[in-house]
């Protein structure tokens, strides 16, 4: 139940915002199943929305921008990259 | 403008949203510890195996000692590094450093501060367990730290600078016991950047010795 209210406001949202997208970006989303990983990467975007001089990065986005993989907004070394096997 | 009822609903359904959003936390020992049949390798399982308690305990004391850093998801394993090192079987640790980047104008800035300022804290956990260092298959250890690379004010996309820092278990203890300096050390570790997913060459780091002795709160 929580999931699909959930699923629910994220798709209002993408709606919502949907005026805000670039080309580049919506060719972007057209690849994923949603727009945003988790309702965390929805708010981590919508907090950075806007020209900033440096990004607002608390503890908790480092984590769950790994941990969740928000794709098409994180790149980072790949363990293969550094390990064998 | 005035709001239509579709625009005001959106509105509503963002700010429950946002009110939704389930708090921060910090990885757990299963997720931050490579879990035993992710292994590929049979020499690496058996260490994990062997030195379970060990990882354990290395993921207590850097939780309890390193408050403004975040483990990488399986960031605590025995791996076999890429390059020069041969791929020994070594304990590897990969962090995060949280909030800001480090300061600096550069990779090389950036992966200097941030090794003066954690890379002995973090290499003293791993040379401390002693069973570990101990055991004859372990034949070094590995830290990695990860930051967000400083965002241009016009934005672009989020990237992970990361440094990558190898080395024999003799060399690494010589480094945290002090009896050679981060200089040293770093030049006879292997060394490796990246920017995002792209290896860069790092310039040999000039770390500070005395930024290197910083001690950190345990």
């Amino acid at each position: 139940m929580r999931k699909g209210i959930r699923a629910l406001l994220v798709l209002l949202a993408a709606v919502g915002l949907s005026a805000c997208a670039t080309g580049e970006q919506w060719d972007e989303w057209h690849k994923h199943s949603s727009h945003f990983a988790s309702g965390d990467h929805l708010f981590f975007s919508f907090r950075n929305q806007g020209a900033k001089p440096t990004p607002m990065v608390y503890k908790s986005d480092v984590e769950k921008a790994r941990t969740e993989n928000w794709w098409g907004d994180l790149i980072v070394v790949r363990p293969d990259q550094l390990f064998e096997g | 403008m005035m709001a239509t009822p579709r625009s005001a609903l959106a509105a509503v359904a963002l700010v429950a949203g946002f009110l939704a959003v389930d708090t921060a936390a910090a990885l757990g020992p299963e997720e931050a510890i490579l879990p035993i049949e992710s292994y590929a390798a049979a020499d690496t399982r058996a260490l994990a195996e062997t030195h379970a308690g060990e990882l354990r305990q290395l993921y207590a004391d850097f939780r309890r000692c390193s408050p403004d850093l975040g483990l990488e998801r399986h960031g605590i394993a025995f791996r076999r590094p890429r390059g020069a090192s041969g791929g020994v079987p070594s304990l590897t640790l990969w962090a995060w450093l949280d909030g800001d980047p480090p300061p600096g104008p550069d990779l090389a800035a950036r992966a200097t501060y941030a090794f003066g300022r954690h890379g002995h804290a973090l290499f003293r956990r791993l040379v401390g367990r002693s069973r570990v260092f101990g055991d004859p298959r372990v034949g070094g250890y590995g830290v990695i730290l990860t930051w967000l690379r400083p965002v241009p004010s016009g934005g672009g996309k989020v990237v992970g600078e990361s440094l990558a820092v190898f080395t024999d278990k003799v060399t690494a203890a010589n480094f945290v016991h002090e009896t050679i300096d981060p200089a040293t050390f770093l030049g006879r570790a292997e060394v490796r950047g990246f920017d995002g997913q792209m290896e860069v060459g790092v310039p040999r780091l000039i770390v500070a010795e005395e930024r290197a002795g910083v001690r950190p709160a345990c």
